[in-house]
């Protein structure tokens, strides 16, 4: 079996800057911010450290002045099978990680790890992995959309791919990607929060997989983000 | 959470990603797959509802 691997980018220019969820916290941030970045540094040590404990490889892209947010990489695209999309963000914030993350994609298909690199139109809205998530267990993939990607992007995105998906929407701002609120398992279960969904969401999800394998998160797990997890 | 997946044979490794969380990102939103393919669904024993 083979490891997995993961890209993760450097936290030298991360900062809580802005508000485009209702999670950040810019304040708490600037109260002390040599503070902070140290913090950011150990717990990004941490999940390295965690993920190669655990066998994965790990491939680490340098961060980027005036984009703080792109340490989180889920949301630069979707990677399946060697073929890939670009994210298409919705907040100007966060626009300025397209080009970043467009030529770390041409190195990674320069690389071999990539064969192909799809970009959206202009006014598709996309927010990559974060939102569109394989289950290999179940063979389809879990879509979100609401807050950040829109409808438009998610059947953009599951036409490039080709494969069957469950289109999830999302109910609320503080739960804004798929991957906040929902998190397929390996042995076929499903980790979920159900205040996060829609009420069609919900149906679609308890549709989809049996009660037995459904594990609902408590209001507690979901503030610690335990469901954000791979 | 982490009792509840450790009943069901999973490892859970508790990570302190609490400056993350202050933007709104956890372990998920830091990481990108890179290595995701498609193939067929596990057979998957489904318990009976």
């Amino acid at each position: 079996m083979h490891s997995p691997a993961f890209l993760l980018v450097d936290p030298a220019h991360f900062e809580v800057a802005y508000t485009i969820n209702p999670w950040m916290q810019p304040g708490a941030w600037r109260a002390d911010p040599a503070g902070s970045r140290r913090a950011a540094r150990i717990a990004f040590n941490g999940l390295v450290a965690a993920l190669k404990g655990a066998g994965a490889e790990v491939e680490i892209m340098p961060g980027v002045p005036g984009a703080p947010d792109l340490v989180f990489p889920a949301n630069a695209g979707v990677v399946l099978d060697g073929r890939a999309t670009l994210a298409r963000f919705r907040y100007p914030e966060r626009q300025v990680e397209e080009p970043v993350f467009q030529r770390a994609f041409q190195r990674l298909r320069a690389g071999g790890l990539l064969n192909e690199i799809h970009i959206l139109p202009d006014d598709y809205l996309h927010e990559g992995a974060g939102d569109f998530i394989w289950h290999a267990a179940r063979g389809h993939v879990w879509a979100g959309y609401g807050p950040r990607t829109n409808r438009k992007g998610l059947d953009a995105v599951a036409e490039f791919f080709g494969r069957e998906v469950v289109a999830l929407e999302l109910a609320t701002d503080r739960f804004y990607h798929l991957d906040t609120c929902f998190c397929p398992l390996p042995g076929g279960e499903v980790l979920y929060y159900p205040p996060a969904f829609t009420p069609e969401g919900l149906r679609r999800i308890r549709n989809s997989v049996p009660a037995a394998m459904l594990i609902e998160a408590t209001d507690e797990d979901a503030a610690r983000f335990c469901v954000n997890a791979g | 959470m982490k009792d509840r997946l450790g009943e069901r044979g999973y490892r859970v490794i508790d990570v302190n990603l609490d400056p993350f969380i202050l933007s709104g990102g956890g372990a998920y939103c830091m990481t990108l797959r890179l290595d995701n393919v498609f193939a067929p669904a596990l057979a998957l024993k489904e318990p009976a509802e």
